[in-house]
């Protein structure tokens, strides 16, 4: 039997492929299904362009005339057809500006456009899909296998390749039957998921990962929980065309599990310093939405606030405090807090910078909390700046254009600025690729040596960036983040907000995100932090905790979910983290099991049959744990080291500093919200009461905000645990 | 959402007899953020009128309908991303097209998500969603004119395959878990074949030459290690 037509034979090719191409899931599939689930229509109609760049209104009158009958929705597939060609062409002219690795990166990546096939797959009009070249040859020229071609090409293409291959066995008849021994094939997961293009460093880091945290199993508490981490950071989930329909779209996030050291000593994390979720969580708090775990990132809430960490002495650009602490919601733990102070840049002191603002004046900017509070928020930032600063600013939408060249913040200056940001008005489609790609052009071109040199991009993320996928973004930046040009995100608006996509073009060293949902927001950020919010102190800053066995029987860092890093990316200088402004304070937590305490409950794997389990004895020492840091100067590429081991005996939660039990009650808080189960013992009143015990001081009256979000979050859950109803979802039967 | 009602991820069935959803103008659950505004801290009792479910502009009710629509739908979220890449794989070893393969399991999802009441739960979620691929499949074969092109037999061998792989496993993933491991069992001139043409994404040409070997060969060690691989991977799903 000729092997192709073996239907288990093929099954093993494809299955060797989908393996081949990582654990990434097709998250266009996934929200092409999604947006149906929620539809009238029998049919999933989401356009059938592939490579159609805007989220114009045809598309969507083309997909809402689908219907499951043919005649008008055939025509509706016709008409995108035909201005796909249109839509073709305009990347090519429209991008003119793009460095040629971009370009190559964008067009060449088999990796993106198959995930742009997965924004295809929504066309119901299956049978009547041409096999015209110009339809399907992004997918063919990009698939390196040719296996997206229809069947008729496929065949020609196969006795192409058989034809090709017999010549050439004809050619050289004299080859080896035995392979001489090649360079080692790089069979590991890692090695294939990093080289392919267009997966990010990261999110292959993280896949990888993956695999390596399965070994110790997930949390028992996920049942039928999805492969993990193949959407954290929002995996390609910025879409082409926009459903009609509002929806927020958070990348899933998965807690670090209970570890214990005899296993695993290392826990090794980049730091975050963005504070966009607990700004969103508390948008949603204050509307009364209903709040997805995923939506919240416990670093982020925890960072949010400042905290009075003694600031460096020795020149160095941080210094780490490090507390411990009896655990408030599990009586028998501790609580581990990590703290990171960096250096504080007066305002005098500042450097002087080199900004440029890029921003989404698309059309789905066009609503109250969106384009009038970024006008808003700029101003403020404005107002902030003078002599020693240049700002430029570019818009996009349907076309990205360069409203104010390089202009000197003078008094001139100041009132060029303001004219053109309240000329600013929304309209059109969004094209952030081309847009990004030229905010960059004129930050490289105005680079202040030693200066500060940023982009800020402000959008609400419903933007697709071109042909581009994700990855290609996040190259960009990052590249950009290496030459010293950082990115820093501000977030709008609330319905579409693609919070998974601006989280993660700004991860692992590319700059901050914030969200901004009030005038009062714009004046955290841009007043009151401002050198915190511009000037970056060190970057790549990684940590990495080293656990006695001894003392520690079981550990899990709090939050931090998608910021994982594996234990030997700690020395490796060229994996990115994190970086960290002026004085700002970065704060991780660890709850940790003292050796003699029960363990909680840690899912895992059965013990191999072949292996006598050792227990690890240890070294003698007094000593729980050792915070390792590295971190680099912004400039610089190599990284510095410091430890701090850690030794002191816990204090009682309720005499442990007021810092402390703050940030303990926002952990407990964002614990509870992405209802963790750890916290399950503890109620709503021990964040009350963690967060009022730790408000003693509070400049801005960010604290006393945070109380009021507790009392609503503790009604919405009341509200919540109302019983189900009878006819909902059944029990699941005994088995 | 798991701690509200604690379902088993393959054991939940919808029981209200009505589509979801329906044709409510403003089907709840479709838009979380919109359908909430404007609805108060106050309606705290809300959730006594659940059962009103498919009454249509009710506003107030929307927070209560939303959390139970919402459940379910995050569930069946979560196994459609669950399957989706191995149901990708089942549908390209169909048609081969991948885009014609997309669009089956996008529809195969779709019509999953509307039919769950007649999702039998003594079997197995992956299996059934096969089925339906299946039939999405014909429908598709019927559609170009064409006679499916591999018979129920060879279908039904296929199936007995996968749903032992997947049996087999306890985690998601089970059969490319089962995959894995039995890539490193392969001798080593297989594992070295499947490595340079899979996983390096090189050519037929590219990985003979890289492997030093002749075209033809590179391809007959593909197609062993491909039997290989799948005899273990039955192996395994026995013992």
């Amino acid at each position: 039997m000729n092997k192709n037509d073996d239907l288990n034979d093929r099954f093993m090719e494809e299955l060797l492929r989908e393996d081949a191409r990582g654990r990434e899931a097709d998250e266009k599939l996934l929200a092409a299904v999604d947006a149906a689930m929620g539809g009238e229509e029998e049919v999933v109609n989401v356009t059938p362009l592939r490579r159609e760049r805007s989220r114009a209104p045809y598309a969507w009158a083309a997909a809402l005339t689908v219907s499951a009958a043919g005649v008008l929705g055939y025509m509706g597939w016709r008409g995108s057809e035909e201005r796909m060609d249109v839509a073709l062409l305009e990347p090519m002219s429209g991008r003119a500006v793009l460095e040629p690795a971009v370009h190559e990166a964008m067009f060449g990546d088999p990796a993106v456009l198959m995930n742009e096939a997965g924004q295809e797959v929504g066309s119901s009009q299956m049978q009547k899909k041409p096999t015209a070249p110009g339809v399907a040859s992004p997918l063919i020229v990009a698939d390196p296998y040719g296996d997206v071609e229809s069947e008729g090409r496929l065949e020609a293409k196969r006795d192409e390749l058989q034809g090709g291959l017999k010549k050439e066995s004809d050619a050289t008849p004299g080859n080896m039957p035995e392979p001489s021994k090649p360079a080692a094939p790089s069979s590991s997961m890692a090695q294939v998921v990093r080289g392919e293009e267009g997966a990010s460093d990261a999110a292959a880091r993280r896949e990888v990962l993956v695999g390596e945290e399965s070994v110790f199993g997930r949390a028992p508490s996920m049942p039928g929980q999805p492969e993990p981490l193949d959407d954290i950071g929002g995996g390609g989930a910025f879409r082409l065309d926009a459903p009609p329909v509002d929806r927020e779209r958070y990348g899933q996030l998965v807690d670090q599990p209970w570890k214990t050291p005899q296993l695993a000593n290392f826990s090794t994390f980049s730091v975050d310093v963005d504070t966009a979720s607990y700004t969103n969580i508390r948008r949603m708090l204050q509307q009364g939405v209903a709040i997805s775990p995923d939506a919240v990132r416990i670093e982020e809430c925890i960072n949010y606030f400042d905290y009075q960490y003694p600031a460096p002495t020795k020149g160095g650009p941080f210094a780490v405090l490090v507390d411990v602490a009896t655990c408030p919601w599990a009586a028998d733990h501790h609580l581990v807090k990590i703290g990171l102070k960096g250096m504080e840049v007066p305002e005098q002191q500042r450097p002087s910078s080199n900004l440029v603002f890029l921003i989404d004046v698309s059309g789905s900017m066009n609503d109250s909390a969106k384009l009038p509070l970024l006008v808003d928020a700029m101003k403020v930032l404005v107002e902030e700046l003078d002599e020693r600063d240049r700002v430029s600013m570019v818009v996009y939408a349907g076309a990205e254009g360069v409203v104010l060249n390089p202009t000197r913040i003078n008094e001139e200056g100041r009132g060029q600025l303001l004219a053109a940001l309240d000329k600013l008005s929304s309209g059109g489609s969004t094209n952030g690729g081309a847009g990004i790609t030229r905010a960059y052009q004129l930050a490289q071109e105005n680079f202040v040596e030693g200066g500060v040199n940023r982009v800020i991009l402000a959008t609400d993320g419903d933007f697709n960036v071109g042909t581009t996928g994700q990855g290609d973004l996040v190259k960009l930046v990052k590249e950009r983040a290496q030459k010293g040009v950082f990115l820093s995100v501000l977030g709008f608006g609330s319905g579409n907000i693609n919070d998974a996509m601006l989280e993660a073009i700004t991860n692992d060293g590319n700059g901050n995100y914030f969200y901004i949902d009030s005038q009062k927001e714009s004046r955290k950020v841009f007043l009151h932090d401002l050198s915190g919010t511009l000037v970056t102190i060190a970057k790549d800053v990684k940590i990495q905790v080293d656990f006695n066995p001894a003392k520690v029987a079981a550990y899990r860092l709090i939050g931090y979910a998608n910021r994982i890093l594996r234990d030997e990316d700690f020395n490796n200088d060229k994996v990115d983290a994190g970086d960290i402004g002026a004085g700002h304070t970065v704060t991780a937590l660890y709850e940790i099991v003292p050796v003699g305490v029960a363990l909680p409950p840690m899912g895992g794997v059965d013990a191999s049959k072949y292996e006598v389990p050792v227990a690890k004895p240890g070294v003698q020492s007094p000593e729980w744990l050792t915070v390792k840091l590295r971190y680099k100067r912004p400039d610089g590429d190599k990284s510095t080291l410091l430890e701090v081991p850690v030794a002191e005996a816990p204090v009682a939660w309720e005499k442990a500093a007021g810092d402390f039990q703050f940030a303990a009650g926002v952990a407990l808080f964002g614990m509870k919200l992405r209802q963790s189960e750890d916290a399950n013992d503890a109620g709503w009143d021990l964040v009350r009461t963690l967060a009022k015990m730790g408000s003693a001081r509070d400049l801005h009256g960010y604290r006393a905000e945070f109380l009021t979000l507790v009392d609503k979050a503790a009604g919405q859950e009341r509200r919540r645990v109302i019983p189900m109803p009878e006819n909902g979802i059944e029990a699941p039967p005994a088995e | 959402m798991a701690g509200l009602i604690d379902f088993g991820a393959y054991r939940f069935r919808r029981v209200d007899s009505s589509p979801p959803r329906g044709s409510s103008p403003v089907p709840p659950g479709r838009s979380r953020a919109s359908a909430l505004r404007g609805v108060g801290e106050e309606n705290s009792d809300c959730g006594h009128n659940v059962v009103a479910e498919g009454e249509q502009g009710v506003e107030t009710m929307q927070s209560a309908i939303l959390m139970k629509e919402d459940l379910d739908r995050v569930e069946f979220s979560r196994l459609a991303r669950e399957h989706h890449r191995l149901l990708l794989v089942y549908a390209r070893s169909l048609v081969r097209d991948a885009s014609d393969a997309q669009e089956l399991v996008q529809e195969a999802l779709v019509a999953a998500w509307k039919n769950l009441t007649r999702f039998d739960v003594t079997r197995d979620f992956g299996s059934w969603l096969r089925g339906i691929v299946r039939n999405k499949w014909k429908d598709h074969c019927r559609r170009m004119g064409r006679r499916p092109e591999f018979a129920e037999e060879e279908l039904g061998e296929l199936e007995a395959s996968i749903s032992a792989w997947e049996a087999k496993g306890t985690e998601t993933g089970a059969v490319f878990g089962a995959l894995e491991h039995c890539r490193g069992r392969l001798p080593e001139a297989f594992s070295e074949a499947i490595d340079t043409y899979y996983y390096e994404g090189l050519s037929g040409e590219e990985a003979a030459e890289k492997l030093g070997i002749n075209p033809s060969t590179m391809r007959k060690r593909l197609e062993r290690a491909r039997t290989a691989l799948r005899d273990c991977m039955d192996q395994q799903s026995t013992i």
